[in-house]
């Protein structure tokens, strides 16, 4: 049975449903930073692709996550009418899953060799921060695909939540990409 | 069209984070080789070979460690005795040398990557 909007049981399912969301992305964050902390760091690289090293080659993934991550927000202002006057062209939807998915997919082998070969570290304030944005980061985006997929979300959810994904990458890279370009050199490919 | 492309990317996606959790649990570091016995010949390039190459590359042009070939690692260090500071404490993601070489390895080794890398 459809309830009304703003009902109190709407209000409270609205709410459990973000409840959900949020601690399905909390228990993800939460399994990263103890696997991070209990694996013996590898300290080995593992493959550099087309890059000079495996570092270079964290460095670039990451900074293309991040270009693609701001696409991402630029085409979801499209998307929900805060840029530009004119109704969203069809394609910005898809698109904007797309940026967002390849993101995610760039990400993958850093955070694999972030976590298999250097493991959870606190020994800089740089390091700690990156190693608990880095389990935050997969967390809020599991939150968010949980997010979009429900209908019964309150309004100020998904852009919330969009947010803290994306502030993570960004302060993901200026812990990591952004260091390494400015102690190793730029572009160091 | 384009929803098909998203939806197969997606899977893809899908299919990489699978495989990247399960070798998080399986991939097994590859153990280190031990270290040579000292007065060997070329010791600095069979301790580079074992120690350092994994990081650095076998032919010092660098991998998960930064490049040391090519009078890169002169460049760095211009005087070797910070160089050998370096590896013997560790410095970053690289571990210290002092408990596994000698002072004598330790030079051996950074001597190599002076002048027998490229």
């Amino acid at each position: 049975m459809d309830l009304p909007p703003g009902s109190a049981t709407d209000t409270g399912r609205a709410n459990a449903a973000l409840l959900w969301a949020v601690l399905a992305g909390a228990a993800v964050a939460l399994a990263l930073g103890a696997y991070g902390r209990q694996h013996e760091p590898a300290g080995q690289a593992l493959f550099t692709l087309w890059f000079s090293g495996t570092l270079n080659m964290k460095a670039w993934l990451a900074t293309v996550a991040l270009l693609l991550g701001i696409v991402q927000v630029v085409l979801a202002g499209r998307m929900y009418g805060k840029l530009g006057r004119s109704p969203a062209p069809a394609w910005v939807g898809p698109t904007h899953r797309l940026c967002g998915t390849l993101a995610l997919l760039v990400t993958l082998p850093v955070a694999y060799h972030c976590l298999w070969s250097l493991g959870f570290q606190t020994d800089s304030t740089r390091r700690y921060v990156h190693s608990v944005l880095g389990c935050v980061f997969y967390g809020a985006f599991v939150t968010k695909v949980l997010c979009v997929r429900s209908a019964r979300l309150p309004g100020w959810a998904l852009p919330v939540v969009g947010g803290v994904l994306f502030a993570s990458l960004v302060v993901l890279w200026l812990t990591s990409s952004l260091w390494f370009f400015d102690n190793v050199g730029f572009p160091s490919f | 069209m384009l929803d098909r492309v998203v939806h197969i990317v997606q899977i893809v996606t899908a299919v990489v984070v699978a495989a990247f959790v399960i070798l998080l649990f399986v991939n097994e570091p590859a153990q280190p080789t031990p270290v040579p016995a000292a007065g060997t010949q070329d010791e600095g390039a069979t301790l580079y070979s074992t120690r350092c190459a994994s990081c650095h590359g076998e032919d010092g042009g660098g991998s998960f460690g930064p490049a040391l070939g090519a009078g890169v690692a002169v460049g760095r260090f211009p005087d070797a005795a910070d160089q050998i500071a370096v590896v013997s404490e560790g410095r970053g993601s690289m571990p210290g040398f002092a408990d596994t070489l000698t002072p004598e390895q330790l030079t051996a080794v950074v001597e190599y990557t002076r002048t027998g890398l490229g």
